[in-house]
């Protein structure tokens, strides 16, 4: 193929600015794991970089010498993003496989309904004083898991357009001559044909309780219910709590040298590492799900 | 058993309205489960504006929005007087612009460089690391960011000051000036290459036929991208334009503003970085003025609403495309 001087201008300018872009989507996740092994004196030093004068495991070694907090912090997160997700999901589908039979009377008129809630809402102070007036969920586990589980209507939309656009009618008609129920047909049919998209949006909510602190900064005020992001923000803004009595089991850590600056990424590296762990079994459905629900739609 | 498969009309006789709700009862009971969470998680908050309007004080419980004194527009007239009215107007709309601005062409760039490479490991590269940062939450690139920022440890004020650029570090962190650069790059850093996929998927869905013809008729690369591929992301780019505008106050679908204010906002760059939903948190959850907040709230939801209905009505009239 023949090509001007402008268009190779752009080929070359192109390929710099994609290079360079991918450079610095990555650099960050490259640093933070070699600051964590930074010796800390080297850190305050030198400050942090690619290239230490001097490595160590005191970070890694001070997290486990208060195991406790980020063991039980870690465990909070998990637990929040399985049952919350587990559970979000169930929801999100059962309410989007009627709006996606167009043989069901309401389903239009339910999309709106779910749509609407994307457009408004009460705001934070209506719905504060709603869950903890009536529901009571302050400081509980509750408080981090049920405000979320339906707080996104896309999510609903995306599963709902593609139930309705992958799946052929004719299926689910010929399972249901066969004499299958509704609910039959729903978990033997609908869900196992429709795995890119519960994938897809299995990750979302995984990935939205995962990361989030909100919920606890509204609902929270016990550390015990911290999850790893929260305790990632309490380090950041105080790396001493860990030496208050809020935090037990940390006796032991006395004994190593706090090693501050360290320890921030290293937490933050152990928060990143169960996602980077889950993503690529995800990737492969990723793309399909999203563009299929979504562009479609 | 008789099987249905004549088209079910709305005006059906009320003996088989009956027969199709039975044999739906399945269905009947999802929605209504799903209806239960969504009035209770959605709907049920909205009845709570009303506290908007009265002097609601928490010991009254959850009657007490309904039980309490009317005090009409009180709560706004208050803030409009707010003295921190101007500054927390001012960096809602300019961090919000600035987003939309830079943060929304972005993925649309990046998708058009993409679409042109021809060599897949390359592009599937690019593609997968771009939109890693995604993944993980703005805490950990709030804290992320303190290794290559800070100004005594980061990495970035170290390699400016060595190569000669500057003298003194930057507070990028801390410094007012620096809040709206910091929030709206690191919204761009975190979000582009997610934004990627649903554009480069517009562009897949673009019939060869037309690149091919193109080529035959002498058409280059850069009039090939022109008047093919922008052409074809048209409805795409509407109605994620249409979203954005719509979610604009709360940050666009490039990152909450509310994290980022929240994490990234301390007491030096409060000028710039105080915004309408921190201050309704602090106001609010923090020292307890509820009906102060839900008043601030609402008019940031107004304004919302009003924005996406308008930017969908005029991409209808000036597009043929939109959201709804």
């Amino acid at each position: 193929m023949i090509q001007t001087r402008g268009e190779r201008t752009f080929v070359i300018f192109s390929a710099i600015v994609m290079i360079l872009l991918t450079v610095f989507a990555f650099l960050p996740f490259l640093l933070i794991v070699i600051a964590s092994f930074t010796d800390e004196t080297a850190l305050i030093r030198n400050g942090y970089s690619f290239f230490p004068e001097q490595t160590s495991l005191d970070a890694y070694l001070y997290i486990k010498a208060s195991a406790y907090t980020f063991v039980r912090a870690y465990g909070v997160s998990f637990l929040v993003t399985l049952l919350g997700t587990g559970f979000g999901l169930l929801i999100t589908s059962m309410l989007a496989y009627p709006m996606s039979r167009t043989d069901f009377k309401y389903h239009n008129t339910l999309a709106f309904i779910v749509f609407f809630t994307m457009l408004f809402s009460g705001g934070i102070v209506p719905s504060y004083i709603m869950w903890t007036q009536y529901f009571h969920i302050k400081d509980t586990l509750w408080a981090l898991i049920v405000p979320n589980l339906l707080s996104n209507g896309f999510n609903v939309l995306l599963v709902r357009n593609y139930f309705k656009n992958n799946v052929p009618v004719e299926i689910i008609e010929a399972s249901q001559i066969d004499g299958a129920s509704e609910l039959r047909t729903f978990f033997r049919i609908m869900l196992p044909l429709s795995m890119p998209v519960m994938a897809t949006v299995g990750l979302f909510m995984g990935l939205a309780y995962w990361n989030d602190w909100i919920n606890a900064l509204y609902f929270v005020s016990k550390p015990k219910w911290y999850g790893i992001q929260n305790l990632l923000i309490q380090l950041m803004n105080n790396i001493q709590f860990l030496n208050s009595g809020q935090a037990s089991g940390v006796i032991g850590a006395e004994a190593v040298k706090l090693p501050s600056t360290a320890v921030r990424m290293a937490m933050a590296v152990l928060g990143i590492v169960p996602v980077l762990f889950v993503l690529p079994f995800m990737q492969k459905y990723l793309t399909r799900g999203v563009v299929i629900g979504a562009v479609k739609g | 058993m008789q099987l249905e498969t004549q088209p079910i009309s709305p005006q059906a006789d009320s003996g088989r309205l009956w027969k199709r709700f039975k044999k739906q009862k399945m269905l009947h009971l999802f929605v209504g489960l799903g209806m239960v969470f969504l009035v209770i998680f959605s709907y049920t908050p909205m009845f709570g504006i009303l506290m908007a309007f009265k002097d609601y004080s928490i010991s009254s419980g959850i009657k007490g929005i309904f039980t309490s004194d009317w005090v009409g527009l009180k709560y706004f007239d208050e803030f409009v007087h707010d003295y921190q009215f101007g500054k927390i107007v001012r960096n809602t709309l300019v961090l919000s612009f600035l987003k939309v601005i830079f943060a929304f062409p972005a993925p649309i760039l990046l998708a058009i460089m993409l679409n042109e490479v021809k060599n897949m490991a390359f592009k599937r590269f690019v593609q997968t690391v771009s939109y890693l940062p995604h993944f993980i939450s703005w805490v950990v690139v709030v804290g992320v960011s303190y290794a290559f920022l800070s100004a005594d440890v980061g990495v970035v004020n170290k390699a400016l000051m060595s190569l000669g650029f500057i003298r003194e570090p930057l507070n990028i962190l801390t410094g007012p000036n620096y809040f709206w650069g910091l929030a709206v790059g690191s919204a761009i850093w975190k979000e582009m290459g997610w934004w990627t996929i649903i554009f480069l998927a517009a562009i897949t869905g673009i019939n060869p036929a037309l690149y091919e013809a193109a080529e035959i008729d002498g058409a280059g690369r850069l009039a090939r991208i022109r008047h093919i591929t922008l052409p074809g992301m048209k409805g795409t780019i509407v109605v994620v334009l249409v979203l954005t505008i719509g979610s604009i106050l709360g940050g666009g679908l490039v990152g909450s503003n509310f994290e980022q204010a929240y994490l990234f906002g301390n007491s030096i760059n409060n000028p710039t970085s105080e915004i309408v939903q921190t201050y309704a948190f602090k106001v609010g959850l923090r020292d307890g003025r509820f009906s102060y907040a839900a008043a601030i709230d609402l008019i940031q939801s107004v304004i919302s609403v009003v924005l996406i209905f308008s930017s969908n009505f005029i991409a209808k009239r000036m597009s043929g495309s939109s959201l709804f």
